[in-house]
């Protein structure tokens, strides 16, 4: 199935509307994160980073996923707006990895002393970046509709198998980077003060997303009926 | 033990700097490509006699 140009038009006022909010909710956190979470008193203010860096962590790797899973039932059902999804989801995920490998290295920087380093779970998430801007290269190189479809699906769902390698990379390897503080096996080990923080930066930045994701696959959807292939991803 | 709290605040304030910046930027070419998309897809909505 293709896309049609009313469901796209009503797409993007959709997106346009949750993407306001969630940049409004993204404020909220931010407000939150600095008036009312507590200080951590070894690391100081530099923590509070993590209130920023981690959600956008969870946006990209949300975003990755939905990549891979769409690309995957695209190589199943052939629907070109699945193609479309996906792609526009890649797009996204990029933004929210800037986010995450910018102001990681600024946290790492007070915490460890140094901006970067080449452990497993920086240099996946590094890799799992390059990967999808690769893809994005991959769909603006191939002009057939089909063939491109077909073989951006693959590095998308090569990117979705890298995912749990990169969240599971703090237990398998040496690495400087913390372990998950809510998303394990145990209860979250923070104080609820920082875990209601973070949770509602989780949902603004899931919530930013949606929007963001709505509007670019709107985007998409019109430029493939009018025959364009800038905005088609 | 005794530990004294860094002051690190500029750099708090330049990772929420730096993640403002990227969110907007990217809403706003969102934005400015989404407002083109609807003028096109009205002008050929209404050229084709509506959807």
């Amino acid at each position: 199935m293709t896309p049609d140009l009313s469901a796209a038009r009503r797409t993007i006022r959709g997106g346009l509307v949750l993407m306001t909010l969630g940049l409004l909710a993204a404020a909220g956190v931010y407000i939150l994160a600095l008036y009312y979470t507590p200080m951590e008193a070894r690391q100081g203010l530099a923590q509070k980073i993590f209130y920023v860096h981690a959600p956008a962590a969870w946006g990209a790797l949300v975003a990755f996923s939905v990549v891979g899973l769409a690309s995957i039932l695209y190589l199943w059902l052939h629907d070109e707006r699945l193609d479309l999804f996906a792609a526009s989801s890649a797009e996204v995920g990029i933004a929210f990895s800037m986010v995450m490998l910018t102001t990681g290295p600024i946290w790492g920087k007070t915490v460890w002393g140094t901006w970067w380093t080449w452990d497993a779970r920086l240099t996946l998430t590094l890799f799992l970046f390059f990967l999808f801007v690769a893809y994005l290269a991959l769909r603006a190189a191939v002009p057939d509709r089909g063939e491109r479809a077909r073989f951006s699906a693959v590095v998308g769902i090569m990117g979705l198998v890298l995912v749990p390698f990169i969240h599971l990379s703090v237990y398998l390897f040496r690495t400087l980077h913390p372990q998950p503080v809510l998303l394990k096996p145990s209860a979250p080990s923070m104080p609820p003060e920082m875990l209601r923080t973070l949770l509602s930066g989780m949902g603004a930045f899931t919530l930013l997303y949606l929007g963001f994701v709505m509007v670019r696959y709107g985007i998409a959807c019109a430029a493939n009926v009018r025959g364009e292939s800038s905005n088609a991803v | 033990m005794q530990f004294e709290t860094p002051q690190n605040g500029n750099f708090l304030a330049a990772a929420y700097i730096v993640a403002a910046v990227i969110y907007l930027v990217y809403a706003g070419t969102l934005v400015r490509r989404a407002m083109q998309a609807l003028r096109e897809g009205g002008r050929e909505g209404s050229g084709a006699g509506g959807q």
